[in-house]
């Protein structure tokens, strides 16, 4: 009998149902769909907010942080400096602010259905990648505009990059979901939390600021070690540094298995509690 | 030839655990309970009250039955179709479940207010657990059945309420599951559509093959669509069997026999000077009934106590009834009569005298409510169920029997020529 269904108390956390997560694929495409609809639906500008938001956030730092306060960035024009470092940021920071606030987002639907739920926090991450779009497209633009030469592999690892910036901020969001169901208040306290994640992140000054703890930064804060390797490769400053991008990696699979750990551990009382 | 069971419920418990005072449990109050916890247990012991909301509840549904599930608020109907369901986890026991199930707990689940109504019945029946290739098909039928037409690409915002319902119940109606979990969706909407879902549950119960478990308070719903009836009390599952027969010991059962139910209601608000703690029906002559007649003199009698120990000023006493399907009937204050008690003993019973009882056959629900001086002191939704029997109540030596209406009118009638 393919279609046996059995309830019992307690599930081992990593015991992953796979086939009902791959029969649930169409739900999965909806809530993914649902929340790119809305999200552009809601806001006046709608398609434009998407291209302008990097755009004018790049024009306020460079005048602020370049020109203002001079900020070192590598012998790289600041405009295109600071906007890498927005584009791993704000991809990381939206989709890991999403990934936490998805139980509560989907409060209505998780108290009605079934479904897996680890589908809430991934469906509502992967809606972001379709804000990648226009802002991938500046960044060719800016590459094109300072004349960058960028290295065949920096531009390989792009993808791989964004794949990284995905698997850790679903990590962190899935372990802070649960957390954020159980404590109402952990919501206002979340976007501060990003906030200084991001002076931690090396967006407005270079990597080379930290000095000779960098290396040991970019391993366990895999959007630095991003930002760090696209800058360094488009522009050529820096070779490849290899066993640190190694080992950056590795902890971000480290992070989505603690994550998932912890929500699949949680998942069976969200629902007792939201 | 015997059906074999589709699904087995074995030894389910559920456990929750209450905090009162605090719905909102909040980072704050763990790290500022850290102290309290080292030292003593009361912290926790305060917020970990805990209750039994199942209680070994065991049994066995064969493929193609209606199954109907009754009981009162609180008896734990809707907790045992949310582990079936698996929204929430059974803290003891195993349910085996064959085949497809899909569940209506509610209908629109999901549905966003910005998407346009053609947007949501795909997103409605994903949720739902339908195919998209599924909904595809479907999706004629599905605007046909909520008759929105032209207003199908318009955001839901802007629906009416009717509309809204109407495109929710066509969503749900056109699932096809074998096995259908349904919580009291048929309580919406305006009379023509009640009826017309319930048609519509009807064809979709009846359906061969297709194994439905029902939960519901409308006894003339669960008397028509199911083949076999649970009846829950508190948690324990008390009787199995036909309709008609389960039917009946749940109305007849409605003595305000061993314990009083109100005092345990966890579903109350209010600051608690006064309690509302147990209910009863009185006769004419002052005997204790298990139903009353339409047209009878008898007395609702509300016992209350005061926590404090303290006689209470300036206290407003008023309770609801409403039908089974939760239509509001009347509401009745002392203060509706100018008979507030200025000075309310810390403990006794608020007394109330239908002259007449003008309500038809059927079960009725009691909200209950107190107010003392400005502000609430207790609230109690879903107090307590009473039953009425056909009676005369027009005086005119047979009972009128009318099952049109839940209300009776006092009048008479006389004809006068032009």
């Amino acid at each position: 009998m393919t279609d046996r269904i059995v309830i019992k108390p307690q599930t081992r956390p990593l015991d992953i149902n796979w086939s009902e997560i791959w029969e649930s694929r169409d739900l999965f495409y909806y809530l993914t769909w649902r929340d790119i609809k809305v999200r552009y639906k809601q806001t006046i500008l709608g398609v434009l907010w998407i291209v302008l938001q990097p755009l004018v956030s790049m024009v306020v730092f460079t005048i602020i942080f370049g020109n203002f306060a001079k900020i070192s960035s590598d012998n790289i024009p600041y405009p295109i400096f600071v906007f890498i470092g927005l584009l791993f940021w704000n991809f990381f920071s939206s989709a890991l602010s999403s990934a936490s606030n998805s139980l509560i987002s989907n409060e209505n639907i998780l108290k009605k259905v079934y479904f897996p739920r680890i589908m809430a926090p991934i469906s509502s991450t992967l809606a972001h990648i379709v804000d990648l779009i226009p802002t991938l497209v500046i960044l060719v633009g800016l590459l094109v505009y300072y004349r960058a030469v960028p290295t065949i592999l920096s531009l390989a690892l792009l993808p791989l990059l964004l794949l990284m910036m995905l698997v850790s901020a679903l990590g962190v969001g899935m372990f802070l979901a649960p957390i954020n169901a159980k404590f109402r208040d952990v919501r206002y306290i979340l976007p501060f939390f990003i906030q200084l994640l991001m002076f931690a992140t090396p967006v407005i000054y270079p990597t080379s600021m930290f000095g000779g703890t960098s290396q040991w930064i970019r391993m366990i804060n895999p959007v630095a070690e991003a930002i760090e390797i696209s800058r360094s490769g488009f522009f050529g400053t820096r070779p490849m540094d290899w066993p640190t991008f190694g080992v950056s990696i590795i902890f971000s699979l480290g992070v989505f298995v603690t994550g998932l750990y912890y929500f699949r551990l949680k998942e069976n009382s969200f629902v007792d509690i939201l | 030839m015997r059906q074999k069971n589709v699904i087995s419920v074995a030894g389910i418990s559920k456990q929750f655990s209450i905090s009162s005072d605090d719905q909102y449990y909040t980072l704050r109050d763990f790290i500022s309970d850290i102290p309290g916890k080292l030292f003593t247990n009361a912290v926790r012991k305060k917020r970990g009250e805990k209750f039994w909301a199942l209680k070994d509840v065991s049994f066995n549904i064969k493929k193609g039955e209606v199954l109907g599930m009754i009981g009162r608020n609180g008896a734990g109907k809707s907790t045992l179709l949310k582990i079936m369901a698996r929204i929430v986890p059974p803290t003891e026991g195993t349910i085996t479940i064959d085949g497809r199930v899909a569940s209506m707990l509610e209908i629109g689940t999901g549905f966003n207010s910005e998407l346009t109504g053609r947007e949501n019945i795909f997103l409605n029946g994903a949720i739902l657990g339908m195919k998209r290739a599924e909904i595809k098909r479907k999706f004629k039928d599905i605007v046909e059945f909520s008759g929105i037409g032209k207003f199908l690409d318009m955001p839901v915002k802007r629906y009416s309420s009717g509309m809204h319902v109407r495109l929710a119940f066509a969503v749900a109606a056109h699932l096809d599951p074998e096995i259908l979990l349904i919580d009291e969706v048929l309580a919406v909407g305006d009379m023509a559509f009640q009826r017309k879902s319930l048609r519509k549950m009807q064809s979709i119960a009846r359906d061969e093959g297709r194994t439905v478990v029902f939960v519901s308070h409308n006894m003339t719903a669960i008397d028509s669509l199911c083949s076999r009836v649970a009846l829950l009390e508190e948690g324990n599952l008390v009787a199995v069997g036909k309709p008609r027969e389960i039917i009946s010991e749940y109305i007849t059962d409605f003595v305000p026999d061993d314990t009083p139910k109100i005092r345990e209601n966890k579903v109350r608000a209010g600051n608690g000077k006064v309690r509302i703690v147990d209910f009863w029906i009185e006769n004419g002559r002052g005997k204790r009934e298990n139903f009353v007649r339409s047209g009878d003199v008898c007395f609702f009698i509300f016992k209350y106590e005061c926590p404090s120990g303290e006689s209470q000023r300036d206290v407003d006493m008023g309770f609801s009834v409403s039908t089974a399907m939760e239509q509001p009937l009347f509401l009745q204050y002392t203060s509706f009569t100018k008979q507030e008690v200025d000075n309310c003993p810390a403990s006794g019973k608020f007394v109330f005298k239908f002259a007449k009882l003008p309500l038809a056959k059927g079960q009725y629900n009691l909200n209950t409510r107190v107010v003392v001086g400005e502000s609430e002191a207790d609230y109690v939704v879903g107090a307590a169920s009473f039953n009425v029997e056909d009676g005369d109540f027009y005086g005119a030596g047979i009972p009128v029997g009318q099952n049109h209406s839940p209300m009776y009118v006092d009048g008479d009638w006389e004809v006068r020529s032009d």
